[in-house]
């Protein structure tokens, strides 16, 4: 299968990247090493190259309408200039994708809304925005015209406030546009990795000259690129879901521990179903590990309880910030129980894993 | 470019070994240990066990990814490297010297001909 580069492909490379497929994409791997990328953005600040995501514009006069009756989250509610993290759900309440949903800020003509969405859904979710839209929506798929750089970590607060020659007083969630080294970008202060840090949007076409900018400010600061491996290994720290792993069209947003991204006081598709159970409690449940020993348990792996089967390894890797192997496995409910031992069969192996509180990491409150 | 010693045999997999006598002792290349990254976790078999040329061996587990290690020759276990268990990160920092997995006693030395040579396995050890 072809597999396409970003717009930074040629940049990774140079930088002498390790590059890997992800889905139909080409992306930095790392650059040095993931253990040294990820605590580096913990410590300091990573900049993560996320062109491969999606990005899909709702405008219109139905464009509200379509979102509440597809989106898990109250969307009137949402005021211009934030975003929510949410869910697209079937009518069974499993996930077409999870999305942050951002509500323009004010001074921006259409669109009225932005989805940023996984990077393997965006023409399936195109599609079934489109087939479920309301009267005069028009629905737009961005994602060809648009770029995304990521500058996550404790850090990063301070290096997008050098290069935009003032402080940003955004808070978690919110957006706005501005421009960074006289790029014009749109900032939204949220990401996936567990820290503080930005998604920074803008023109496709700006990209190179944006994310050179970023490194040369944050330097100083300690930033560093990072790649995929580290965006994997801090998200599974922070217990953030992967579609695909935690999500997918057989898992709903409850059996994630995703609840509180549900909003039951509005119809929506797969409410019914999401409600009902909310209610009776879902059979099975994500759950964070941590292994007791070295070894890792990988996604697909078996979870054994009091000797029977219990569930899947859904995620599972080193976490660096830990310094133990671990992730998240979907369980029975009557095995989730915080601070029982489990076995994760390793090659025919059974090894002894703890389930643990999500998140396995979280970051000090400044 | 990644170190691929003279003195060593080779395969496709990218193992490598220094056959002393009969006593083969078995790693991974350089070039291997790169492409995996960090490694976090070796899982080696115990002394007198026994594998067929070709046969999964071992597990080196880097952050992102198991990869199986396979016996390049026909032979018993005599000794894994404990030191390797405990701090698997010597695989990165010296796959030919501190990083080895196994010394395997080889049934039959003359297969170690069809082991690859330092020129044939560095035309495979590419991008």
């Amino acid at each position: 299968m072809e597999a396409f580069p970003t717009v930074l492909h040629d940049w990774h490379v140079a930088a002498g990247a390790k590059m890997t497929t992800f889905g139909p994409w080409r992306m930095p791997l790392q650059y040095t090493s993931i253990t040294a990328e990820h605590l580096a953005t913990r410590a300091a600040a990573g900049m993560f190259d996320t062109c491969h995501m999606g990005e899909i514009g709702l405008a219109g006069p139905g464009a509200l309408d379509t979102l509440e009756a597809i989106f898990t989250r109250h969307v009137a509610a949402l005021q211009p200039g934030r975003g929510v993290y949410g869910f697209l759900t079937t009518e069974r309440g499993t996930v077409v994708d999870d999305c942050i949903l951002y509500a323009m800020p004010e001074e921006h003509a259409p669109p009225l809304y932005l989805l940023c969405v996984n990077a393997g859904a965006i023409q399936e979710d195109y599609e079934w925005i489109k087939a479920h839209a309301a009267k005069d929506t028009v629905v737009e798929d961005l994602s060809p015209l648009t770029g995304k750089i990521d500058v996550q970590g404790p850090m990063s607060a301070r290096i997008v406030a050098e290069l935009a020659g003032r402080e940003i007083a955004l808070k978690r969630f919110q957006a706005e546009f501005l421009e960074l080294g006289g790029v014009k970008v749109m900032l939204a202060r949220s990401g996936y990795t567990g820290e503080d840090g930005f998604e920074i949007f803008t023109m496709r076409a700006a990209v190179v000259a944006l994310w050179e900018k970023l490194l040369a400010a944050g330097k100083p600061f300690g930033l560093v690129p990072a790649g995929l491996g580290a965006r994997d290994t801090l998200r599974t720290e922070a217990c953030l879901p992967l579609y695909g792993h935690e999500l997918s069209l057989e898992l709903t947003p409850i059996e994630a521990g995703y609840k509180w991204a549900v909003s039951f006081e509005k119809d929506f598709l797969g409410k019914e179903f999401l409600a009902r159970q909310a209610a009776d409690g879902p059979a099975r449940v994500s759950m964070p590990f941590k292994m007791a020993g070295r070894a890792p348990a990988r996604p697909g792996y078996a979870v054994h309880a009091g000797g029977r089967p219990a569930g899947v390894v859904t995620s599972g890797t080193f976490l660096p910030s830990l310094g133990v192997s671990g992730g998240m496995c979907m369980v029975d409910r009557d095995a989730a129980v915080e601070g029982t031992t489990v076995t994760i069969e390793i090659r025919g192996a059974h090894h002894e894993a703890i389930l643990a509180a999500r998140p396995l990491y979280s970051r000090r409150k400044a | 470019m990644s170190k691929i010693p003279e003195e060593l045999r080779y395969t496709r997999e990218h193992e490598w070994v220094r056959l002393e006598g009969d006593v083969a002792t078995v790693g991974i290349t350089d070039f291997a240990q790169d492409q995996l990254g960090e490694v976090i976790y070796v899982e080696l078999p115990p002394a007198g066990r026994t594998f067929a040329a070709g046969a999964t061996m071992a597990v080196v587990e880097s952050v992102k990814a198991a990869s199986d290690i396979y016996a390049p020759l026909e032979g018993e276990v005599l000794e894994n490297n404990a030191k390797l268990i405990e701090e698997p990160g010597g695989l990165n920092r010296s796959p030919y010297g501190d990083g080895w997995l196994v010394k395997m006693r080889v049934a039959n030395p003359a297969q170690a001909g069809a082991l690859l040579t330092p020129e044939a396995y560095a035309a495979i050890a590419k991008e």
